[in-house]
């Protein structure tokens, strides 16, 4: 909260009241009672301007409001003068951001005053996700008859939080090893599922209402159809922030690598949590908060969507990967979200699938990144950088671990019906 | 871009249709005032009148600045040099189009160019100006009595008649801002 400084007189009041005052003594001076005409109604505005100075001082407050919002969704600042009785006129001019618009694009709002109070209220939204302190600005009034100005006030700055808006995504494919209790993945047992596992003769035990009328009255002998149990998946997001490239155009335009990655693991981890399954995050490249255990329901797909608000592209460059721990319950699928071009997610990923976990690199290269600048310098060291990528790409896919280009919707549908037929193939030796 | 010039050129470029509107005001109100000499019979100096364009375009630039003080001051100065000694109908156009110069300033020096301001606010000033061109108006009426009177030139006549029409306006001033509060 901040109380304002003092009312000063506006260069309205002051042109008023000089040019009546020199006109009226120099129409007395040259004799000349047309300089008077042209006195009067700056006169009129002088006198009633000052009739009309304000007292009181207005205390300006502010608030967002909601502080945590999607990507390209709005929320409101909320700016109140309370003891405004003097105020006219109320203005608020937002310090315009990178990643923020407004309504009006300009940020400038005003406001006639009604009662005691005046409230100002700005449209705004966040164009990227990201946590931001935005809402600083500046407030100011006028007095009646615009002859003092209160302000301008420094507003405070808000955090604003603003989730990663998730892209489209869906996938028919169930998870190669579920390992909970009760979910919706067909598990490897038997159990009270809806999914037919085959039709076997009857056991002590067996319900009678899974009895299989039709194939008992044909073979003359008792039958039961068995389900297979359905369980719930454990699903671990890696996230890799130690880079980013491409330029980011926000929410409706362009997409970098990490906007890429921070976008497709909002969806993925919105997919399984509303579906029941456990959802893991860790970010690599990231000092902060950068590990989230495994966990179900919508409050932690919230504290997943806040995590990845908090990603900061590479904000720790020296990872010690042999200090890492991952702890990573077995049966977890891992889904690496990164474009490959760093060789400390290329350790984490070959480290993790060398413990026998089901590991998935989703490459969140843009077929159409734009590195900004369009010389043959840029352009050459692209190419060299690129030419390393695929180097890094053929190491991860020697280790077994495939790679998936992000393409929203089924993304991951091909490469977990393999891992799901890996897992249930016999094997006779590894 | 940097510097005062191009900064004024930025503000222009962000202004709202509105502050354009008010800014255009500033500047047709100065050039109806430098013309108004021609209509009346008086003669034109290039020496006034070229330093009042200056400054009628610098106060369209910058109207919440002192320029629009200069500006009025100025074509005060033109008026006395460009018209005769006389109280006529262009005495009267030539107040009501400074009382519009001047509300014109005020209205767009409220906030930043992009600003719009309220219609209530602006019905507000529009009330404003035409309660300051009536009194004017009746500033003029007196005048003209007078002169139809023809009473032999006096300065103490002039000085009295001046207290009389500043108390007057001052009053009248009192008045409307009580009558706005309410």
């Amino acid at each position: 909260m901040l109380s304002g400084n003092v009312w000063q007189p506006t260069t309205a009041l002051v042109r008023a009241a000089l040019a009546s005052v020199t006109f009226a003594v120099v129409a007395v001076v040259t004799g000349r009672a047309d300089l008077l005409v042209l006195a009067v109604p700056l006169l009129v505005h002088a006198v009633a301007a000052v009739v009309r100075r304000p007292g009181a001082v207005p205390v300006a407050s502010s608030r967002l409001g909601t502080t945590s919002v999607r990507e390209g969704e709005g929320t409101t600042l909320h700016v109140l003068l309370a003891g405004a009785e003097d105020l006219e006129n109320a203005l608020l001019a937002l310090t315009p951001h990178r990643w923020l618009a407004t309504l009006p694009p300009h940020g400038v709002v005003a406001a006639t005053s009604e009662g005691s109070d005046v409230a100002l209220e700005l449209p705004l939204a966040p164009l990227r996700w990201g946590r931001r302190r935005i809402g600083d600005g500046v407030v100011a009034g006028t007095s009646p008859w615009a002859g003092y100005r209160w302000g301008p006030v420094p507003l405070p700055a808000h955090t604003l939080t603003a989730l990663p808006q998730p892209a489209p995504y869906d996938s028919r494919a169930t998870s190669p090893h579920p390992i909970g209790l009760v979910g919706t993945h067909p598990a490897r047992r038997r159990g009270d599922g809806s999914e037919l596992e085959s039709i076997r003769p009857f056991q002590p035990g067996d319900r009678l209402r899974r009895v299989q009328w039709r194939v008992s009255l044909r073979t003359g002998e008792l039958h039961v159809t068995s389900t297979v149990a359905e369980e719930d998946a454990s699903v671990l997001l890696l996230l890799d922030s130690g880079v980013e490239l491409g330029a980011s155009g926000g929410v409706h335009g362009e997409s970098s690598t990490l906007d890429v990655a921070v976008r497709a693991a909002g969806a993925v981890a919105e997919h399984y949590l509303v579906r029941g399954d456990r959802v893991g995050l860790r970010v690599l490249g990231s000092t902060g908060r950068n590990v989230l255990p495994t966990a179900a329901g919508r409050r932690h797909l919230r504290r997943v969507l806040d995590t990845l608000a908090g990603v900061v592209p590479g904000e720790n460059r020296d990872l010690d990967l042999d200090r890492m721990r991952f702890r990573v319950p077995a049966g977890t699928i891992v889904l690496v979200f990164s474009p490959m071009l760093s060789q400390a997610a290329v350790v984490a990923t070959t480290t993790l699938a060398s413990r026998g976990l089901d590991v998935v690199v989703v490459d969140c290269l843009p077929d159409d990144v734009r590195l900004g600048q369009d010389d043959a310098r840029t352009a050459l060291a692209w190419r060299m950088r690129r030419l390393e990528r695929e180097a890094l790409l053929a190491r991860v896919r020697r280790a077994g671990i495939p790679v998936v280009q992000w393409r929203g919707r089924g993304t991951l549908d091909e490469v977990l019906r393999r891992l799901s037929r890996r897992s249930t193939a016999p094997s006779v030796a590894r | 871009m940097s510097g005062p010039a191009p900064g004024v050129l930025d503000r222009l470029s962000l202004a709202s249709a509105q502050q354009r509107v008010l800014r255009a005001g500033v500047l047709g109100a100065s050039l109806l005032l430098l013309v108004l000499p021609v209509a009346a019979g008086g003669s034109l100096t290039w020496f006034f009148t070229v330093p009042a364009l200056v400054l009628a375009v610098l106060a369209a630039l910058l109207p919440e600045s002192n320029i629009p003080l200069a500006l009025v001051l100025w074509l005060g100065v033109f008026w006395l040099r460009s018209m005769p000694d006389r109280v006529d109908a262009w005495t009267l156009v030539a107040a009501v189009d400074l009382a519009v110069l001047h509300v014109a300033c005020t209205a767009a020096s409220y906030g930043p160019p992009g600003l719009v301001l309220d219609r209530g606010l602006l019905s507000r000033w529009a009330r404003r100006l035409l309660l300051c061109s009536v009194a004017a108006a009746l500033t003029w009426a007196a005048s003209e009595v007078i002169a139809f009177l023809d009473l032999p030139p006096s300065r103490l006549a002039l000085a009295l008649a001046l207290v009389a029409v500043l108390g007057w306006a001052g009053l009248l001033g009192v008045r409307l801002a009580r009558a706005d509060a309410d």
